[in-house]
């Protein structure tokens, strides 16, 4: 990347002390463990897959480029329609993801990356949308949202920005995976960079997506998310 | 953060490793608070089993609206969880100020751990750790991190002291070695011993707060130095 600023600004959202919350979630993860239908690296990687090609590129990462769309053109007095937009984003993420704790996570994550942002770039969007998600009766906040509008403000390109979002969602994934017991460090590092291509293409699907007609679909995980919640052991928020 | 902002909540974390009585704590002190007219939420990481959420409810209910109580899972990192990236217990503080804006205290229950946990200064504004006898009374002198920076040391199960051989004297002494002669107390959670003199620093801590003269002020370890005094074993406090 060319501009160094826009680099040191990516290691540091990305950096696993940003405080995102994002380590609470295992994405299903838990449940597709405890059920026996994930016990090893293979399986996991298909569970990786899905993820990224079924649910983040088709909702999370369309609404994350779309978000940073509307951050990127200026500072918090430009474009006075990028609030209804932004919520507008928010509220398609609210109605399409099914699983309750799937919302609630994306939502509690995106809600504190909002405050986060705020304090660090005050005079952007994101600042705007933060104090309006804040407001009873406000749009929900949901990761993607903040995540574009966070990136934008401390200006990583677009794509970067979908890139890094998918590459923390893999991170996560896998890291949830070692602390169940299901994979060691090393192999956890080789499925990594195993989902690099996967992540590329997740983005390149991501970017042809229209916000405004979203069909993510991962029966399984929505499934596995929805039985975390009456599931008798739960280590992780989703 | 000193004093109380938009929400008036006074945010007491309470950590301590597995089984000292953290959550013994927590469900002897909201009672004696609610029926002294204090407005209480709570929120628990020491929450894995269905099990785990269901008895803080039960133990509390007639007491706190279950909505009162809420738990949020760690994904195995009770440390980051309250110090590193406090996010979700911020999240859920945010979604309680919001649901019971006039509380008065808001309890943060670490997830179990060993002494090093401590609570980030931004998500709590005053910090508990509790151990108990039964640990062993070398615990003080192991000087884990959260043991020696806590605001208050909870030693818990005073009245197992005589089956497992723990001096009291020992960890009474030893408890303000370590911490620097910060302040330490007494319980019995079970027989309810000791919770008084623990309501009266919690309630002193929180007055200092809301004056923005507690946690964070400058010169809080003089602060401190000056208020550092044993609570004796049977939980007998006195304040100067």
């Amino acid at each position: 990347m060319a501009d160094d600023a826009a680099l040191l600004a990516l290691l540091q959202l990305t950096d696993s002390g940003f405080p995102s919350g994002a380590y609470t979630l295992s994405h299903g993860l838990e449940t597709l463990v405890a059920e026996g239908w994930v016990t090893g690296p293979d399986a996991l990687g298909e569970v990786i897959a899905t993820l990224l090609l079924e649910r983040a590129a088709e909702a999370d990462l369309p609404v994350l480029l779309a978000a940073h769309r509307l951050g990127a053109t200026g500072s918090a007095s430009a474009d006075p329609g990028a609030i209804d937009r932004l919520a507008a984003l928010d509220r398609t993420l609210e109605t399409i993801k099914l699983a309750r704790e799937e919302r609630e996570g994306s939502r509690r994550v995106g809600r504190r990356l909002l405050v986060e942002a705020a304090r660090l770039v005050p005079g952007a969007l994101v600042t705007r949308y933060a104090a309006v998600v804040r407001a009873a009766g406000s749009p929900p906040g949901h990761a993607a949202v903040a995540q574009g509008l966070a990136y934008a403000a401390v200006g990583v390109p677009a794509r970067t920005a979908a890139l890094a979002a998918g590459a923390a969602l893999t991170s996560g994934t896998v890291t949830a995976a070692m602390r169940l017991g299901r994979i060691g460090h090393g192999e956890a590092q080789r499925l990594l960079l195993a989902a690099h291509p996967t992540i590329i293409a997740a983005v390149d699907r991501a970017e042809t997506r229209d916000p405004a007609d979203l069909r993510p679909s991962a029966p399984m995980l929505d499934v596995a998310l929805a039985r975390h919640e009456r599931a008798d052991v739960r280590t992780f928020a989703s | 953060m000193t004093g109380p902002g938009a929400w008036g909540a006074f945010r007491v974390g309470i950590g301590g490793p597995v089984g000292s009585g953290k959550t013994a704590l927590i469900e002897a002190l909201v009672p004696r608070l609610v029926a002294a007219g204090a407005d209480v939420v709570v929120v628990t990481n020491d929450i894995v089993t269905r099990e785990d959420e269901l008895h803080v409810k039960r133990t509390l209910a007639g007491v706190l609206d279950p909505n009162r109580v809420v738990g949020v899972q760690t994904g195995t990192c009770p440390h980051a969880a309250v110090r590193e990236d406090p996010s979700m217990n911020l999240a859920v503080l945010d979604e309680l100020a919001a649901r019971y804006p006039a509380a008065d205290y808001a309890f943060v229950e670490s997830g179990g751990d060993n002494l090093t946990l401590t609570f980030s200064p931004e998500l709590v504004d005053h910090a508990l750790f509790v151990i108990d006898v039964a640990g062993g009374d070398k615990v003080p002198r192991k000087r884990g991190i959260g043991l020696i920076r806590a605001d208050l040391l909870v030693i818990n199960k005073t009245d197992l002291a005589p089956y497992v051989g723990a001096d009291l004297d020992v960890m009474a002494r030893e408890g303000l070695e370590v911490r620097g002669g910060r302040p330490l107390a007494f319980t019995d959670c079970r027989h309810g011993d000791g919770l008084d003199a623990l309501l009266d620093h919690l309630r002193g801590a929180r007055e200092a707060w809301v004056a923005g003269t507690g946690r964070d002020a400058p010169g809080r370890d003089a602060a401190d130095a000056q208020h550092g005094h044993a609570h004796g074993p049977d939980g007998s406090h006195r304040h100067p």
